[in-house]
């Protein structure tokens, strides 16, 4: 590759957005190149930079200004939002699922499996915000949450406590997820709610841990000590990547 | 529960700069969201949401351009264009550059994102912030991803001269 491409593709590979041949073409040349390599050094160092601006922290009341004006716009508000939102949900599913059968059923590889792993705990962590009630348990103490899943399920889930790490707990539930029922776990940062999903992992996952993005949710899965750990949310990716740290860290002690 | 509120109360902070246009804009944009639901095709929520926030914002800065003490977006781009001139003309010096951008502080990265007109600064604010994908970044604006490309390139060697120049000015005042 010449200079003059890779040039134009440093902003893509620092977006991570080039496919991997390119992307592994465009490296391999940064690797070899200083002026290339000082070019995406120079893209690198505003990143962090413009992260400093910090996001704007919604205020309270505009949370409560909105519910109230939707409410009094439409008095099946609370009912219509949910159930129009969680039944397109359901609809796009299906149909994704129904359109890529074919795949499905002819390949299963790992990517295919996370795919639609990742695709199913999208849609039961979109559920558990439609309707809050789903929360069957509301405890932050996880030597309460721990005994109140044995015999709702056939393995013991590790229930880590990160309050002090910024991450409380708001408390766990039952989902059956991706053909099993799984322990939920849901936690919180600021207005962000977080669910982790665990279930015993299976031969079809790998040992590495696996970020995505999926209709605007970020999800990070791995698998420890035989459980396989699916964190998702709404939550930005390096804040969701340190919670996900924090918890393989702890649930290892 | 309202999914996305805090992204569409940033994007229209910063599209918008005002707290109180940022609330009232959030607000038509949920009420809008509600009533044309039939549009939401069941996919990439945030992307959608987005793009009416989008749409309720550049509606009220068209609105607020008519009214008179408003800086036009124009003359933004012209202070903008004379910035990138000036920071440009002492390129020979590269890595004093990166320090000086490094060094940018909170404030300094909030003028100079303000600074960036709108076009600009609407798509890094929706890559850097909201972390969407070029696809999305292409949905909300309603451009084509290789004008989401061209625009975040351009959105990004903006804020580095905006960030020099800003470092600049701040050292001549400490002499
Ligand atoms: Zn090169």
């Amino acid at each position: 590759m010449k200079c003059e491409e890779v040039r134009e593709l440093l902003e893509a590979l620092h977006d991570n957005e080039l496919v991997p041949e390119t992307r592994a073409a465009v490296v391999e040349h940064v690797q070899g190149c200083s002026g290339c390599a000082r070019a995406l050094r120079d893209l690198e160092v505003l990143r962090p930079v413009i992260a400093k601006a910090g996001r704007f922290v919604t205020p309270a009341e505009l949370r409560a200004r909105i519910i109230r004006t939707l409410r009094h716009r439409d008095a099946g508000f609370a009912r219509g939002w949910r159930w129009r939102t969680l039944s397109a949900l359901v609809a796009s599913h299906a149909a994704m699922i129904i359109g890529g059968g074919l795949i499905v059923y002819v390949a299963t590889s790992d990517y295919l499996r996370h795919g639609s792993a990742t695709r199913e705990v999208v849609a039961a962590h979109v559920r558990s915000l439609l309707d809050e009630r789903r929360l069957a348990l509301t405890s932050g103490d996880q030597h309460t949450v721990r005994p109140w899943f044995a015999g709702k399920l056939d393995f013991s889930p590790e229930v880590v406590n990160l309050e002090q790490d910024g991450f409380p707990l708001l408390g766990a539930r039952v989902d059956y997820v991706d053909g099993r029922y799984q322990a939920a776990l849901e936690y919180t940062r600021r207005n962000h709610k977080i669910t982790v999903f665990e279930a015993p992992a299976d031969e079809t996952w790998v040992n590495a841990t696996r970020r995505s993005v999926h209709n605007g949710y970020n999800v990070i899965q791995w698998v420890s000590g035989g459980l396989s750990y699916q964190a998702i949310s709404d939550l930005n990716g390096s804040e969701l990547g340190h919670f996900a740290a924090l918890l393989r860290r702890k649930s290892k002690e | 529960m309202l999914p996305h509120l805090d992204s569409a109360y940033g994007l229209a902070r910063w599209m918008l700069r005002h707290p109180h246009e940022a609330e009232d804009a959030v607000q038509d944009a949920y009420v809008r969201a509600l009533e044309h639901f039939d549009t939401y095709q069941g996919r990439g929520e945030k992307a959608w949401l987005l793009t009416i926030v989008r749409n309720v914002c550049l509606m009220r800065l068209r609105r607020s351009r008519q009214s008179a003490n408003v800086v036009m977006i124009e003359d933004v781009l012209g202070q903008v264009e004379q910035a990138v001139a000036e920071s440009s003309s002492a390129k020979a010096a590269a890595d004093p550059e990166t320090a000086s951008i490094a060094r940018a502080e909170r404030n300094e990265v909030h003028r100079a994102l303000g600074r960036l007109p709108t076009s600009f600064r609407e798509v890094l604010v929706l890559r850097e912030f909201e972390e969407l994908t070029y696809k999305e970044i292409a949905d909300v604006v309603g451009v084509p991803i290789g004008t989401v490309m061209s625009r975040l390139a351009r959105a990004r060697s903006l804020m580095r001269s905006l960030l020099i120049e800003a470092d600049r000015g701040e050292h001549k005042n400490e002499v």
